[in-house]
């Protein structure tokens, strides 16, 4: 059999040689260009996942053709030109030759998403085993933490065969006490070294159950999280880690500051979505510090979790794979949290991931560490290299400006053929992969995520790379409130940087091809690209504009079965919730209720399961809706609500029904209206700088 | 300046050349150059001729010869026969030179094997144009002479400056210049010592004229032997060419080659007949008193076979009249490319072998260095860097500000170096520097020269400095080589331009071995002409006995199936077998001449895909045939229909036309240029090749390459067959997936 599939593999081999290395003039690689792009077109509308992996085999054809091409014949070798152009050609060939490794590498990575089902448990609850639930804390206020308790006491477990233990490394009476009146373990050691890994390993050694459940203190886990994830420890005992998703129900800075929220996907899906699912395929997927069931046996043969990197997560999932233990990942939501308020908040934990990854890469190599399977070396080899973006990202930014303001001749070709050989390479690969992660990830959005973070984890990732022991460890604040909209010019700098090099890049070469320079194609075509740069940098100016957060708690639109009442004794009606946060709710107004501002209420949410009534003050009352201020709560009260806020299973599962489906043009129009957007805003914010600072009459801080 | 007549004559072939390929594949080439001065005695007779004119344009000169700088100098071979001796010389020179020297200072000095034999003072009345007859003394005249010419001029007036490379100071020597002599015969007593002298004298620029004699029609081993003759002739003969009459009994007055075998000789050959062991020998032509006829005698076919490769393969003695051969072993049969004509392309090839002169040259405008080598014509460059020339150059030191070592192979520029230096003092040039000039494939061909020249710039802004031109050196080191890598033996068929130049297919095996010669059923003497004139022509390219050739007629094609077929004779004349009318681009149809026809897919691939528009090249050829009516003779290549891959290159004509005329079509460098493709019609001296776009392949390339090349000839696939692999692979992917898929949900 083995012998057969490689026999297969040469027999195939030989046609793709001559069909990547084939010479051809301009004509007929633009009739072939154009070809290879209908046909993906046409592809991309049929539905048997066939299609879907014949997509990906003819985009790795264009682009290995374009890359054989660019590297056989358009490097700038020879007496015309000089080192510099060499230079700076051999910038631009290592950033695609860094793309299309991802490219192929996210191929394999995700050709087969599993969709795993979660296991059944054992019909008799007696037999199902014991779980420890970890909140690891450290600094995070107990508002945030509270919500993660109360969910996580209530999971749909036999009682006494799960305990829950709050992990805190701020040894903080406060949390003490919550903890004692709740009932709940408070965990505290001596010192915080190893942060979050060590705070976890201390546990270990204090806690007895079978399995590790761990949640971040603001992961507020639904309550049927232990049935969907045990079921697969149970079935294989080989299994080391069953991951969930995050999912997150506040929008991330990108979805705040561009008004994305749930209409386009989030940087997060891609990964959560399809990439752990692609994994999952290969054996390959790894902890991500929260949402998921270790087992205890695995993580003790490993010595806990690893230390070694700030990405303990991936790194303690790599050594587990190393030793043979397998992992699962069902991708159903099953806990849910803010995500990061600003972008600042945002960068520096991406900062943070970019390090740790590196780290990882350099200390135990995926690629050459021994006891791994091909599929686990690819999926743990991409994840990382993933991250390495910052420079190939930066080189695709401003290379066109190296011809338009440089005047380096960095491609030693004619403009059009550049064009007829990389248009198949650029458009397939965005086709295919709008037909694979078309529901995680919108086309061209991967540009601007990627942007606005370029010029922060470039230099984390290559210090680790250098030494994994440069830099520092931060832990990401969240549960900030944006309070004003305001441009972050601090983190914005790289991008008007970027944004207005382009500019002048694309005003040059504009005057350069209207006084007739020669090679106009070329110039176009550096033209076009900066264009599209100006778009992408426009974009992250867009992210960095902060728009005010209007809640101060967040907010579930959710239509939930709920009773009203105005005191105890009086009787109850019927009716339906609009949306509920922690401190409030909006809920249709029956009939034959009158209610006024002021008047006191109760609320009973998902009376079908519950029966602890909530206080309530009504803010506004009219038109069928009534809308109350909740008053203090007792324990079980907040129970309650947390339970209908955040516990229900299904609380996550149709959010995505709202997102439109992947267009390539339409999303790079989307894109392209963001580009300008935030080209706009720029421009706004410089003016109206330049205005203050020559009025000098307002402090420019209020730009 | 050094005019070697090879180069020349090659020159005016590739300068047409270049013509010739920049016309589309329909245009009327005609042939155009210009043909020598009429050669009113043949080679065979010329013992006897008692005056000669020899203009330089015989010479070698195709442009004047160009005088420069205040010192110039060029000079011209002069060769003679050595069967003849001269009485009488007179040099008529024409000359012109520029009007603002200073002529009491500027004159011409004309040479005779460094004697001087006049020295003419320039004036205003002879600078645009004057002709002197200069009487050359007999006894300076050697077998091999140079003709030498010095310019000394000046134009700077007194205390003024002058530039030696001003470009006031010229003189152009007309090639119309000539040279006229008075012979007489020089009688020798007929010996086998000097051959193939007298019946080939190389002091002899004219095309080569040996009439071949046959007592009555031959039989095919005859003509076998007479083919080996003819192929040795041709070796010696090299460019000039050979044209090889023949006759069935009458022996010609002049030098001739004679085959005799068993009681059946002509008159006064008598004593040849019945010879017991094959013999070669000399003797006086009785018809002709002073020519000599080689004679071949054997008891039988087989015999005059043998004495023939003993004469070629340089095995007997030759001393005195004749020269008798016992037994004769062959070599063994030679590998592919093997004959010292070919440079060996598996290793790198010392281009000191191929120097045609020094390789050192002195001066402000030095001629070239100059190399000429062969290569396999069927060698085929897998990338545009296979061949490169690796010159190690050395130059003086001098401020020679824009000086610099062109490189041009076959009068293309190919690369050079700038020789940019500074003349601090202590400036050194202790080591050679190397220029590797990649050969662009297009312009190579089977002969090919490759020039380093110099081109040394004085510093104008020093004009009155003192400037000694001769410290202005360059060589290029024997240690330079030719290399070729990433190549394979491969053409694509029918190629007529390479069997016009390289011999090809047949030179591949330098014996021969695969290469059958096939007449008609009872061919005439204009066929057996016509077949040794085309050996002679491969016998000059593959510089090697012709042993292994073998002679047949068309009704007994089934012995020399597997070889390469010469196909000689008449279309009229040659009853083909049944299916070879299909491969033909011109065929008889009853008595209607019928050109292929071309079918819209060739029409549209060669089109778009080529360049080549067949369809007019087609109506052109049709053009050509209506108005010859059945006058004409033409050549024509196409793939055997014995066996693929083997060729069949046909010598044939119209039912009015002579087959003799294809054949010397090959041998004349101004019709041969025009020689290609699949169909080369010869009218007169108007000779026009076609390309009908059917092709097939002769020799291997590496897969990969075969891949390649197969896509980027038919790029309309790529995209389909992309598709058409990727739905494959799909598909089975897709299968494993979805099992490996399950196995790994089940926990296995």
């Amino acid at each position: 059999m083995r012998l057969l599939s490689l026999l297969l593999i040469a027999s195939l081999a030989i046609p793709v040689y001559a069909l990547v290395t084939a010479p051809l003039s301009l004509f007929w690689q633009t009739f072939t260009a154009i070809g290879m792009v209908i046909t993906a077109n046409l592809l991309i509308r049929l539905k048997d996942y066939r299609w879907a992996l014949a997509m990906m085999g003819l985009s790795t054809i264009a682009s290995t053709r374009y890359l054989y091409w660019r590297l056989t014949q358009t490097l700038p070798i020879g007496p015309e030109f000089n080192a510099w152009d060499l230079f700076l050609s051999l910038g631009l060939v290592g950033a695609e030759i860094y793309a299309y490794v991802i490219l192929i590498l996210g191929f394999v990575q995700t050709i087969w998403p599993l969709h795993r089902k979660p296991a059944p448990l054992p019909d008799d609850p007696s037999q199902w085993p014991t779980v420890d639930i970890y909140i690891p804390t450290y600094n995070e206020p107990l508002a945030v933490v509270r919500p993660t308790v109360l969910a996580a006491l209530a999971m749909d477990w036999p009682r006494d065969k799960f305990r829950v233990y709050v992990l805190d490394d701020g040894r903080r009476d406060e949390f003490r006490q919550f903890c004692e009146t709740v009932g709940v373990t408070h965990v505290t050691r001596t010192d915080n070294k190893h942060a979050k890994a060590g705070n976890i390993n201390a546990a270990l050694k204090k806690t007895g159950g079978e399995y590790i459940a761990i949640f971040d203190c603001d992961h507020i886990p639904v309550r049927s999280f232990l049935q969907m994830t045990m079921g697969s420890m149970l079935q294989d005992k080989t299994v080391s880690l069953v991951q969930t998703p995050h999912h997150f129900f506040s929008p991330d800075p990108f979805e705040k500051n561009l008004a994305t929220f749930r209409k386009v996907p989030n940087e997060g899906e891609l990964f959560y979505g399809l990439i752990q699912d692609g994994n999952d395929f290969w054996d390959a997927s790894f902890f991500c510090g929260s949402c998921a069931v270790l087992r205890r046996e695995a993580l003790e043969q490993i010595g806990g979790i690893a230390t070694e990197t700030v990405t303990e997560d991936a790194h303690t999932s790599l050594r587990m794979h190393t030793r043979g233990w397998k992992s699962a990942y069902i991708n159903i939501p099953q806990a849910a949290g803010l995500a990061t308020e600003s972008l600042s908040a945002h960068v520096g934990q991406r900062i943070r991931w970019a390090r740790g990854m590196a780290q990882i890469f350099r200390v135990n190599n995926p690629m050459v560490m021994p006891g791994l399977k091909f599929g686990q070396r690819i999926c743990y080899s991409n994840a990382m290299l993933h991250f390495f973006y910052g420079l190939p990202r930066l080189i695709f930014l401003t290379s066109p400006l190296a011809y338009l303001l440089l005047g380096a001749e960095i491609i030693k070709a004619q403009g059009w053929m550049v064009l007829a050989y990389a248009a198949p390479h650029v458009m397939l690969a965005t086709t295919t992969n709008s037909r694979l992660q078309g529901p995680f990830r919108h086309s061209f959005w991967a540009e601007i995520y990627e942007t606005v973070l370029a010029t922060f984890i470039l230099v984390p990732t290559l210090l680790a790379v250098i030494n994994p022991k440069l830099g520092k460890f931060n832990v990401t604040a969240k549960g900030g409130i944006v309070d004003r909209d305001y441009f972050d010019k601090d983190i914005a700098r790289p991008y008007y940087l970027l944004f207005s090099l382009n500019l002048i890049g694309f005003t040059v070469g504009i005057i350069r091809l209207l006084i007739g320079g020669p090679h106009a194609d070329t110039l176009m075509l550096n033209i076009g690209w900066t264009v599209y740069n100006l778009i992408i940098a426009g974009g992250a100016l867009a992210v960095a504009n902060e728009k005010r957060q209007v809640r101060s708690a967040v907010r579930v639109r959710t239509k939930l079965q709920a009773a009203i009442r105005s005191h105890a004794d009086s009787g109850a009606y019927m009716t339906e919730t609009l949306d509920v946060s922690y401190s409030g709710v909006a809920l249709r107004l029956p009939e034959a209720v009158d209610l006024k501002q002021g008047d006191s209420l109760q609320i009973l949410l998902m009376p079908e399961r519950n029966d602890v009534w909530l206080d309530a003050k009504v803010m506004r009352a009219g038109r069928g809706l009534v809308a109350a201020k909740l008053n203090e709560m007792s324990i079980p009260q907040e129970s309650a609500l947390v339970q209908a806020l955040f516990g229900r299973a299904d609380a996550w599962i149709q959010w995505r029904e709202h997102q439109k489906p992947d267009r390539p043009l339409r999303a790079l129009f989307e894109v392209g209206r963001y580009g300008i957007r935030g080209g706009r805003d720029f421009f706004a914010w410089v003016v109206k700088a330049i205005w203050q600072r020559g009025t000098r009459t307002a402090p420019t801080k209020a730009a | 300046m050094r005019v070697n007549k090879n180069i020349a004559k090659l020159l005016s072939g590739m300068s047409a050349l270049l013509v010739a390929a920049s016309a589309a594949a329909a245009t009327d080439v005609s042939s155009t150059a210009t043909t020598p001065v009429t050669v009113t005695v043949t080679t065979d007779r010329a013992f006897a001729q008692t005056a000669r004119t020899i203009s330089f344009k015989d010479l070698g000169m195709i442009y004047s010869m160009k005088l420069r700088t205040v010192y110039g100098q060029a000079s011209l071979p002069l060769n003679l026969r050595s069967d003849q001796i001269v009485t009488a010389a007179t040099l008529d020179l024409h000359y012109a030179h520029s009007p603002s020297l200073r002529f009491d200072l500027s004159h011409l000095s004309v040479y005779l094997n460094d004697q001087l034999l006049k020295t003419m003072p320039l004036s205003a009345e002879t600078a645009s144009g004057n002709t002197v007859r200069i009487p050359i003394d007999p006894r300076l005249l050697l077998p091999h002479n140079q003709l030498r010419f010095e310019l000394v001029a000046h134009y700077a007036k007194p205390n003024e400056c002058e530039d030696p490379a001003h470009s006031t100071l010229w003189a152009d020597i007309s090639n119309d210049s000539k040279i006229e002599l008075s012979l007489s015969p020089l009688a020798t007593v007929p010996s086998l010592d000097r051959l193939p002298a007298p019946l080939f004298d190389s002091g002899d620029e004219r095309r080569l004229y040996l009439p071949f004699v046959f007592n009555g029609a031959p039989d095919n081993d005859t003509v076998k032997a007479a083919g080996i003759v003819a192929a040795w002739f041709g070796g010696q003969a090299d460019y000039r060419g050979a044209n090889f009459p023949v006759s069935f009994g009458t022996l010609p007055a002049g030098y001739a080659v004679l085959f005799i075998d068993g009681a059946n000789a002509p008159a006064g050959f008598e004593r040849y007949a019945n010879a017991r062991e094959p013999t070669i020998s000399v003797a006086e032509n009785p018809v002709a008193p002073g020519a000599q006829v080689l004679v071949f005698s054997a008891p039988n076919a087989s015999g005059l076979v043998e004495a023939a490769q003993a004469l070629a393969l340089g095995r007997i003695a030759l001393h005195g009249a004749q020269a008798q051969i016992s037994a004769l072993e062959l070599p063994p049969p030679r590998a592919p490319w093997t004959s010292s004509r070919w440079v060996d392309p598996s290793k790198p090839f010392p281009l000191a072998d191929a120097a045609t002169g020094p390789m050192s040259v002195t001066g402000l405008v030095p001629g070239p260095i100059s190399f000429e080598f062969s290569l396999p014509p069927d060698l085929y460059p897998l990338s545009d860097k296979s061949i490169q020339a690796d010159l190690k150059y050395r130059a003086a030191p001098i401020a020679a500000v824009n000086s610099s070592l062109n490189v041009l192979i076959n009068d293309q520029f190919a690369g050079g170096v700038a020789l940019n230096r500074s003349s601090k003092p202590g400036a050194k040039v202790d080591r050679s520097s190397t220029l590797d000039v990649t050969l662009p494939p297009e312009a190579l061909h089977a002969h090919n020269r490759l020039d380093a020249q110099y081109h040394f710039r004085r510093d104008t802004n020093t004009v009155c400095q003192d400037f000694d031109a001769t410290s202005l050196q360059g060589s290029i080191d024997p240690a330079s080589t030719l290399d070729i890598h990433n190549y394979a033996h491969f053409t694509e068929m029918p190629a007529l331009e390479k069997f016009a130049d390289g011999a090809f297919p047949y030179s591949r095996l330098a014996d021969l071995a695969d290469t059958a010669i096939v007449l008609p059923s009872t061919p005439n003497e204009n066929d057996i002409s016509a077949a040794l004139i085309a050996l002679g022509h491969i016998g000059r390219w593959t510089r090697d006995a012709a042993s292994r050739v073998v002679v047949t007629t068309i009704d007994a094609l089934d012995t020399v199936k597997d070889r390469d077929l010469l196909v000689v004779g008449r279309l009229d004349r040659l009853a083909l077998p049944e299916g070879w009318a299909q491969q033909m681009p011109l065929r008889l149809d009853g008595t209607r001449l019928q050109l292929v026809p071309i079918g819209w897919l060739t029409a549209i691939n060669e089109r778009y895909l080529f360049d080549r528009d067949v369809d007019s090249a087609r109506a052109h050829a049709s053009s050509v045939i209506v108005q010859a009516g059945q006058d004409f003779a033409a050549l024509m290549g196409f793939e055997s229909p014995l066996s693929a891959h083997h060729s069949v290159v046909m010598l044939t004509a119209g039912r009015d036309g002579d087959v003799r005329d294809a054949a010397l079509a090959l041998t004349d460098p101004g019709e041969s240029q025009f020689i290609r493709g699949g169909l080369t019609l010869v009218r007169g001296d108007q000779v026009s090749g076609y390309d009908f776009g059917s092709h097939y392949d002769v020799g291997h390339l590496p897969w990969w390459f075969a891949l390649k090349r197969w896509f980027s000839q038919h790029p309309y696939l790529i995209w389909p067959l992309a598709l058409i692999l990727v739905i494959i692979v799909a598909v089975l992917l897709n299968a494993v997936l979805r099992r490996r898929a399950k196995a790994r949900l089940q926990g296995k």
